[in-house]
């Protein structure tokens, strides 16, 4: 169900420029497919001679492989072939190449991939993985984050520090950390010691998954000349294709990567090599035939990719009044048995760790460490909702703690417009300000209380965005008028194909219905970073937006020569060519094209964007950030600690909303996974063996569970993005679980800092509280501050 | 996963199913609903040989009432035909609410009250696809020789979460056994064997075909609340039905009934109920009776969701507001 914004927020300068596409909310591209049942996705992709592939799986956490028998396997009858990570010496990765394609010499964790049997049908192949036998010896596993990250440690990665990697990327060698990173501005000591108070607190979150309705799937052939074909319901189709290119060290031209048309769902989780590298494994071996693999429910709980849990311990130190001096954020995150995005992941987590908050002294590290537990990455927000559940909760605590409206103690800590923020470069903190704003006002936040065990709260987000990258695209003006947009970004459910017809739509002047999306293939479609971290409406739409303006600039030529007239009284409005000042005259862009070329009439637009990093800026790590504001309304039963969420309000800044009801639709998507984080959902994990892999025992929420969402689309315009447009729908699921928290602070009087806020949690959190009553003199809810004390927890 | 290979039997008399269920118990299963069972299969926590599929058998959808004989309910009636019918759902609140708070509109569509009562017990370590549970030794229920949540223990501790059989306890129903020497009538309670390994006390050869609930008393209601992580799906953390018959609107209580689910092996009668019958409902009394739920309930950490303290902590609460619900439903029939 939608809920639409009360109104939206329309500002002057924006009532200028009316536009024809951009701005409205047309029927998505892919709704009535969808609706139907008629889209195609993975599932649907079948082949003549396709063989099943079916993954054997690693039932230890941490051991040397000392043999593998497939020998009996291999005699099953409908069982084309079997391959094992001795017959594959090729190892992958993002920024760190760590990941073989099958387990060699040693498994890393429960679920891993030691080898793939392919064979005429599911049935066979599944029957052939019974009778594959290893012999393991088993090496001593970490389970523990913390106790991974220790010096000394046993290593699960002996040779990390020889890792081929990406210049950012800072292994530390002897050790299970695969990347330190570390930002800092300030002098931390310094601002401690001027501290009139000084809080520490530890914030812990669980592991998530992603649960996208379509698991990970995969078809690779590959013919007697090693050339790579792969269908996937991969995200980002060129990284897919470099990162196989590199690992098996042949030329790009030796691999095409085609997206299925239709992606159930990505979250981030659909982007590494999954089903693909065991597709690619098994083709490698059996040439010439396709070979499918499409996970089960279970491995993709088990072993496709999760959210990093994490360990976040915050020091702030502020002044009498409040203001914050220093912040000194120490961040870990259990990237599991392989780097994976581990990296990029604990990079964005500390860009957003101290918060959009002025800090004159900060300093953070982000360890991202290895365990034998099942592999983590990117997830929506990846790296934003750990750091924000820290954040933001201290916020409160602080607030609360000072006596201070948490709203107030935001506000005046906010980043000023064009003040240097925690990358050294000038933050753009307006929409920011306003989201935050609009939460308040429509939750009637410092209004009378709410009642009984009813309480409010509120949280901030920012998060960094992919830079650099880059996005090309193709803008095709067909002999007939119609328009075909070729870019390589990927329809995940987020509704790129309809954002970026929007806007080729608008920028050439024809009518949306005459503009087609492209799915995605490397063969065909240009270059794209990736479709992750909100990137695509900013990047691909700019490249579209070049493209289009590109297209339309060669049409407006050709009709000059026609017409005699100079291109620039020319332009083109609902598919047709007209002179300015002669409104009779006009002629369609079809024609156009034939009277030039006659019956081979075509355009190509091209379009490339890739934003100049400023010069003498000596780090760089965002073009924008993606700013937003929640607010939630809760009710706590102190008899069984269950909390019952009332109402969430969700405001975040979308520069200009291309699609306006598709922006309120990403926020009710992404609240609703927020709440299931901050709520229920967690991967129970007993030595690194899944507990709860299906969707009966994962408490992802249902309907039922999701209260009423207010989405609030703010639109302070970007300069530099297609129509001020900027990245939006990812991060809505960020400031949910802290708002939560806080409101649960405000009803009863209790701090949760382990997600998810478990009835349980809350309830012996309660005891405490009462015990604690009852023991000594009753601590009032808010204490004056009066002298320079110390508050540490 | 898919599949593994079987059999599959569809008889269509009571006789010809029995027959068939003759088969040594792993050997054999019984399809109705398939809800539960197809999973159970996918998974590999069973592997029949054969399966038996008695939804042809003529007869046994009918949900019936009659002031003298009560309630019968044929054992393939479906939770949706059985909460849609006027006469269940005026006079047996508590069934009604058990039956609704089971999976979804789809499960219940599709699952039968049969297949409700006779579901298997659940632990964590065995509701998982045997790839997943390779990693550990097989356990009792999966016929090996250890349990994952009790160490060393030489038995089976699954718990049993059926919703619907402890609103059947507490309106005290009997089930009909067909068997190839006969039928019996016996209570439900005595389908449950209390053995996590194999719940129930179905013979090879046997087969529940019907449930019988006595007519109720004009002044009784009754309720059942379920603790669970989710408004919707899910299993019981924890179940209490109660029903209560009482004289008057604040008078003397003619009859009290209590059961619990999904806190031991087999749903729970808490018989201390009886104590109540010919007194007054007073803050000691139910006291009393939270108490001594509480010592018939015995969660263990075999789910993935909340502490089994903290299940066992609810005990006490849910245990309260479904005997006011109770009450409030009794209070109606006096209006």
């Amino acid at each position: 169900m939608l809920v639409r914004a009360e109104k939206r927020l329309v500002r002057p300068d924006d009532r200028i420029e009316e536009y024809e596409s951009v701005g409205k909310s047309p029927p998505r591209t892919d709704a009535r497919d969808k609706v139907n049942g008629s889209a195609l996705y993975m599932e649907d992709m079948k082949f003549n001679g396709m063989l099943y592939g079916k993954v054997f799986r690693s039932k230890y956490a941490h051991a040397r492989i000392l043999s593998i028998d497939v020998s009996r396997a291999a005699k099953l009858p409908g069982v084309r072939g079997i391959v094992t990570g001795r017959d594959l010496p090729f190892v992958h990765g993002e920024s760190l190449i760590d990941e073989p394609f099958l387990a060699r010499d040693k498994v890393r964790y429960k679920g891993e991939a030691v080898a793939v049997v392919g064979a005429v049908d599911e049935e066979a192949a599944e029957e052939a993985l019974e009778l594959i036998s290893v012999e393991y010896e088993e090496l001593p596993p970490l389970f523990d984050l913390m106790e991974a990250a220790r010096p000394g440690a046993v290593l699960i990665h002996e040779g990390l520090e020889n890792y081929p990697h990406a210049p950012w990327v800072r292994p530390i060698k002897g050790t299970n950390i695969c990347n330190h990173f570390q930002v800092q501005r300030g002098n931390i000591e310094v601002g401690f010691a001027e501290s009139d108070h000084i809080f520490e607190d530890t914030f812990t979150t669980q592991m998530q998954q992603h649960c996208s309705l379509e698991p990970h799937g995969a078809i690779c052939l590959i013919n007697s000349d090693s050339a790579i074909t792969l269908w996937a319901n991969n995200d980002s189709p060129y990284r897919c294709r470099t990162e196989i290119a590199n690992a098996l060290k042949i030329p790009l031209t030796d691999v095409r990567v085609i997206t299925v048309p239709n992606i159930g769902g990505n979250f981030g989780g659909k982007g590494g090599l999954k089903a693909e590298a065991a597709a690619i494994a098994l083709a490698w071996k059996v040439r010439n035939r396709p070979i499918k693999i499409m996970y089960t429910r279970e491995e993709e709980f088990c072993s496709s990719l999760a959210r990093h849990p994490s360990v976040i311990q915050m020091k702030t130190g502020v002044e009498k009044d409040g203001t914050i001096l220093a912040r000194e954020v120490r961040i870990y995150l259990d990237t599991g048995a392989y780097a994976e995005k581990g990296s990029t992941v604990s990079r964005q987590c500390a860009l957003s760790a101290a918060g959009p908050y002025r800090a004159p002294n900060v300093k953070v590290d982000a360890y991202c460490v290895y365990t034998n537990r099942p592999v983590t990455g990117a997830m929506r927000g990846y790296g934003g909702p750990q750091a924000a559940w820290a954040c933001e909760s201290q916020m409160d605590i602080i607030a609360d703690k000072l006596g201070i409206d948490p709203l107030e103690f935001r506000l005046r800590h906010i980043y000023d417009e064009g003040e240097v923020d925690i990358t050294g470069n000038p933050f753009d903190s307006a929409g920011l300000k306003e989201c935050l704003k609009e939460v308040a006002s429509r939750m009637e936040w410092g209004s009378k209380p709410l009642g009984k065990d009813r309480g409010r709260g509120i949280a901030c987000m920012l998060r960094s965005v992919k830079t650099p990258s880059g996005s090309a695209a193709f803008v095709k003006v067909n002999e007939d008028g119609t328009v075909d947009v070729l870019s390589s970004t990927t329809e995940v459910g987020q509704g790129s194909s309809t954002v970026l017809r929007q806007i080729a739509a608008e920028e050439l002047g024809v009518p949306l219905e005459s503009v087609r999306k492209a799915a995605p293939d490397t063969a065909f479609t240009p270059f794209d970073t990736s479709t992750t971290s909100s990137r695509s409406t900013f990047y691909m739409g700019n490249a579209v937006k070049m493209a289009a303006a590109d297209a339309k600039e060669q049409i407006l030529r050709m009709a000059a020569q026609l017409w005699r007239a100079r291109p620039e009284h020319l332009k083109i409005k609902y598919g047709k060519v007209c002179i300015e000042g002669e409104p009779d005259k006009t002629v369609p862009v079809a024609k156009v094209l034939s009277q030039h070329c006659g019956p081979c009439g075509t355009v190509l637009g091209r379009g490339f964007y890739m934003p100049q990093i400023p010069e003498a800026v000596e780090s760089y790590y965002t073009v924008f950030w993606l700013l937003g504001a929640g607010g939630a309304e809760v009710e706590v039963n102190r008899k069984t600690g269950q909390v019952k969420v009332l109402k969430i309000w969700a405001a975040h800044d979308a520069g200009k909303a291309v699609h306006p009801v598709n922006c309120e639709a990403q926020i009710q998507g992404g609240v609703s996974m927020g709440l299931g984080f901050a709520l229920s959902e967690e991967i129970v994990l007993k030595e690194g063996d899944v507990m709860n892999p299906s969707f009966l025992s994962y408490k992802l929420p249902s309907a039922l569970d999701v209260p009423e969402i207010v989405p609030i689309v703010v639109e302070h315009p970007q300069a530099d993005g297609p129509y001020g447009a900027k990245g939006f729908g990812e991060v809505t699921n960020v400031p949910v679980p802290p708002a939560i928290a806080n409101a649960i602070y405000n009803a009863v009087g209790v701090r949760i800092k382990n997600l998810p806020i478990t009835p349980d949690k809350i309830l012996e959190a309660l005891k405490r509280k009462n015990r604690q009553r009852k023991d000594g003199p009753p601590v009032p809810h808010r204490p004056p501050v009066s002298s320079r004390g110390r508050y540490a927890r | 996963m898919k599949l593994p290979r079987f059999k599959y039997v569809e008889p269509r008399s009571i006789r010809k199913a029995c027959e068939f269920l003759q088969a040594p118990q792993d050997e054999v299963q019984i399809i109705a609903g398939g809800t539960d069972l197809i999973m159970a299969l996918k998974n590999r926590q069973k592997i029949p040989k054969l399966l038996v599929d008695i939804s042809g058998i003529p007869g046994l959808k009918e949900i019936k009432y009659s002031d003298k004989d009560g309630l019968r309910v044929g054992v393939l009636a479906t939770l949706r035909h059985l909460t849609a019918h006027p006469v269940v759902r005026e006079k047996y609140p508590v069934l009604v609410q058990a039956a609704l708070s089971v999976g979804t509109p789809q499960i219940r569509a599709m699952s039968t009250i049969g297949g409700n009562l006779c579901q298997d017990t659940c632990c964590m370590y065995f509701n998982r696809s045997a790839m997943v549970r390779q990693t550990l030794e097989p356990c009792h229920k999966l016929g090996g020789q250890v349990c994952h949540v009790v160490n060393a223990s030489e038995e089976c501790w699954a718990t049993y979460a059926g919703d619907v059989a402890p609103a059947l306890l507490v309106l005290r129903a009997r089930v009909k056994i067909a068997g190839l020497r006969g039928e019996k009538v016996v209570p439900l309670h005595e389908l449950f064997s209390c053995d996590g390994k194999r719940p129930h006390t179905l013979r090879p050869g046997q087969l529940v075909t019907e449930i019988q609930v006595p007519a109720p008393s004009p002044s009784s209601g009754g309720a059942y609340l379920k603790l669970r992580q989710r408004e919707t799906l899910d299993y019981p953390l924890l179940g209490v039905a109660v029903n209560l018959t009482m004289e008057g609107e604040d008078g003397i209580c003619k009859d009290a009934s209590l059961a619990l689910t999904a806190v031991d092996k087999a749903p729970v009668v808490v018989e201390e109920a009886n104590r109540l019958k010919g007194k007054k409902l007073t803050h000691e009394l139910m006291q009393d009776l939270t108490k001594a739920a509480i010592k018939r309930a015995h969660p263990i950490k075999d789910l993935c969701d909340l502490t089994a303290t903290y299940r066992r902590n609810m005990v006490n609460v849910y245990v309260e507001s479904a005997t006011q619900q109770a009450l409030q439903s009794v209070a109606k029939q006096f209006r």
